[in-house]
């Protein structure tokens, strides 16, 4: 009953682990460790289970936070996490060598899931990008036409407004006869 | 740290309970009786009328014989009173040199917008001489000065408005009867005659053509750069509010290309993203109106989400864009489907006109799309209620 979850993805460093920080009214649960071999060059932690923090609403009820490893392209466990799960954060790093191959990648990898609830892109680290990065227009202009009305932010994961922002803008996708 | 807290406090609330003179020269009688009225209902601002006073702000009439005879007496004077703030109001458009100037007819607001402009204007002065003599408290102007000169991209958060600033962006003006056709021209306003409908439209152009567009108005030189995605402009944050809200008096302004970025320019590193800077203006030329002509029957779709995460946000704007991606909707529609305060409405409507994401929706998609049902939606309307709740707590937080 009370197991309410929205799931955070996306490439490695694209900040799933500090947007959780960021919304979490817990220390939040990582399990970063040091980056081995392809990703030791980019940074120095990369969660190599996952990520977990919650949000307590009022009432005592609880929804579950939970990030996937960025380092793991792929995993069974995915299908199960997603299970009965609110909707899918997608934080996409700017300053990856080919932020659109990421991005294809993940939507394809929770497709069902997304067709069954909502998706919200957060396009992350764009003040790191070269000048010649996507920009939020040419995300929208490579999503896939069923996608169109996604909402993609600029965010900064360190900004726990923008993480806010964005997680409101999947409640709205979903519902937008909700009332604060 | 602490004292740089403390004086911006100081500063806040001395300016809420400062008294702001004006002085008329060639307006009385009746013009002068509802202007005083007009002061006296601003219920968080106190105006005091005075014939002259070291700190007044003086409002001429230059269709009046003795207001032309008193700004001439003032120009004869220059040296000394070059630097006294005037609002110079005539029915052909004045142009006039380092004044505000409004072209009769104008409404109530615009004086008051006038007035706000050139006491910003003054107290940015009084900032620039304190950081460049600064006193004993230079804790805050050094700080002060250090962000002036960092170079402003898109990466700044998202501002939430506060209770002062809504009222300036948004305005608070109350629902009207939508069949009522007086009521609905009282909550219009002519984007022509405002900066942000200018700068939007060559925005559009600069982005597509891919070329530097520039654009003189209001003593400000705007340029539009295509390749870094901003406008480079020499107005200071501060000031942003009162170019948006001030109509321009005379012809519109035109725009010019330019083959490059003036080196002034591109070494002052002051670029706003177009988006952010766009919505800025036109809410503040808005104030919760509506663009006149706007039929309220026209469907109109969101081409994209606005950059929420960047942008001034207001009350409801979150649901409205979600609203208005998802289907084409008319004004009366989305009034009706998400029942929230007209002006929140028509405010979003200006800045996501002016920015160009909002458009006339094509006839042929007139019928809504159906979005696939999600899981039992309105079993778990009652989780996100309470979700939404706890993230407008949170986004509470972050702001204090
Ligand atoms: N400059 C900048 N840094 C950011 C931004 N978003 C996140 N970061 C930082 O980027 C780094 C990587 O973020 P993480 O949260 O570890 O990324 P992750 O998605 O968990 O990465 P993996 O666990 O390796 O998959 C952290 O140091 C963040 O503070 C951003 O928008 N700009
Ligand atoms: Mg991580």
């Amino acid at each position: 009953m009370n197991d309410h979850k929205i799931i955070f993805t996306g490439p490695v460093g694209a900040g799933k682990s500090t947007a959780i920080r960021s919304l979490s009214d817990v220390a939040p649960v990582s399990t970063d460790e040091l980056a081995t071999d392809i990703t030791r060059e980019r940074k120095e932690q990369t969660t190599v289970a996952m990520d977990y923090g919650i949000l307590k609403l009022d009432g005592g009820e609880t929804v579950h936070l939970y990030g996937t490893p960025g380092q793991e392209r792929f995993n069974f466990m995915w299908d199960i996490l997603t299970q009965g799960g609110i909707g899918l954060v997608l934080l996409v790093n700017n300053a990856r060598p080919a932020p659109f191959t990421d991005l294809h990648f993940f939507l394809s990898a929770f497709e069902k899931f997304i067709n069954s609830t909502a998706l919200a892109i957060g396009v992350t680290q764009m003040d790191k990008a070269e000048p010649g990065a996507p920009t939020l227009e040419d995300y929208y202009k490579e999503l896939p036409p069923k996608y169109i009305n996604t909402p993609v932010f600029e965010v900064d994961a360190r900004q726990k407004n923008d993480v806010v922002i964005l997680v409101e803008s999947l409640l709205f996708s979903l519902d937008q006869c909700l009332e604060a | 740290m602490n004292t740089s807290i403390k004086t911006q406090h100081e500063h806040g609330t001395s300016r809420e309970s400062d008294v702001i003179y004006i002085s008329l020269k060639g307006i009385q009688g009746l013009a002068k009786k509802s202007l005083a009225f007009l002061f006296s209902t601003q219920a968080n601002r106190k105006y005091e009328l005075v014939d002259d006073h070291p700190d007044a702000i003086f409002i001429i009439d230059f269709d009046d014989f003795r207001g032309k005879a008193a700004w001439d007496e003032m120009q004869s004077h220059k040296q000394a009173s070059s630097s006294k703030p005037t609002i110079l109001i005539g029915l052909d458009p004045i142009n006039e040199e380092g004044v505000v100037s409004l072209q009769k007819p104008f409404r109530t607001q615009d004086i008051l917008t006038a007035i706000d402009t050139l006491i910003e204007q003054r107290e940015e002065q009084a900032q620039a001489l304190h950081n460049r003599y600064p006193g004993n408290s230079d804790v805050v102007s050094g700080k002060e000065s250090a962000q002036q000169h960092k170079p402003r991209m898109s990466s700044s958060a998202a501002a939430s408005l506060n209770e002062k600033e809504l009222h300036a962006f948004i305005g608070s003006a109350a629902d009207i009867d939508l069949d009522d056709p007086a009521a609905i021209a009282a909550v219009q306003y002519s984007p022509e005659r405002f900066l942000a409908h200018h700068l939007g439209k060559m925005t559009q152009v600069a982005l597509k053509e891919r070329k530097y567009l520039q654009l003189g108005c209001c003593d400000t030189l705007f340029i539009v750069d295509p390749h870094k995605q901003c406008i480079h402009t020499d107005a200071s944050p501060r000031s942003q509010r009162s170019l948006g809200a001030l109509p321009m008096t005379g012809k519109s302004p035109a725009y010019e290309k330019l083959t490059k970025l003036p080196a002034d320019m591109e070494s002052r590193q002051q670029c706003f993203s177009w988006e952010a800077f766009i919505w800025r203006l036109a809410l503040a030329g808005a104030r919760g109106r509506l663009p006149e002509d706007t039929s309220l029957d026209q469907r109109y779709v969101l081409r994209r989400w606005p950059n929420l995460t960047r942008l001034m946000l207001f009350p409801h704007a979150t649901r409205i864009s979600a609203a208005w991606v998802s289907a084409p909707l008319s004004l009366r529609e989305i009034l009706k489907e998400l029942a929230v305060p007209q002006r929140y409405v028509f405010a979003f409507f200006s800045a996501a006109s002016a920015t160009g994401l909002l458009v006339e929706a094509e006839p042929a998609s007139t019928a809504r799309k159906e979005k696939p049902s999600p899981d039992q939606p309105s079993q778990r309307r009652g989780l996100f209620r309470r979700l939404l709740k706890t993230l407008y707590r949170k986004q509470g937080d972050n702001r204090a």
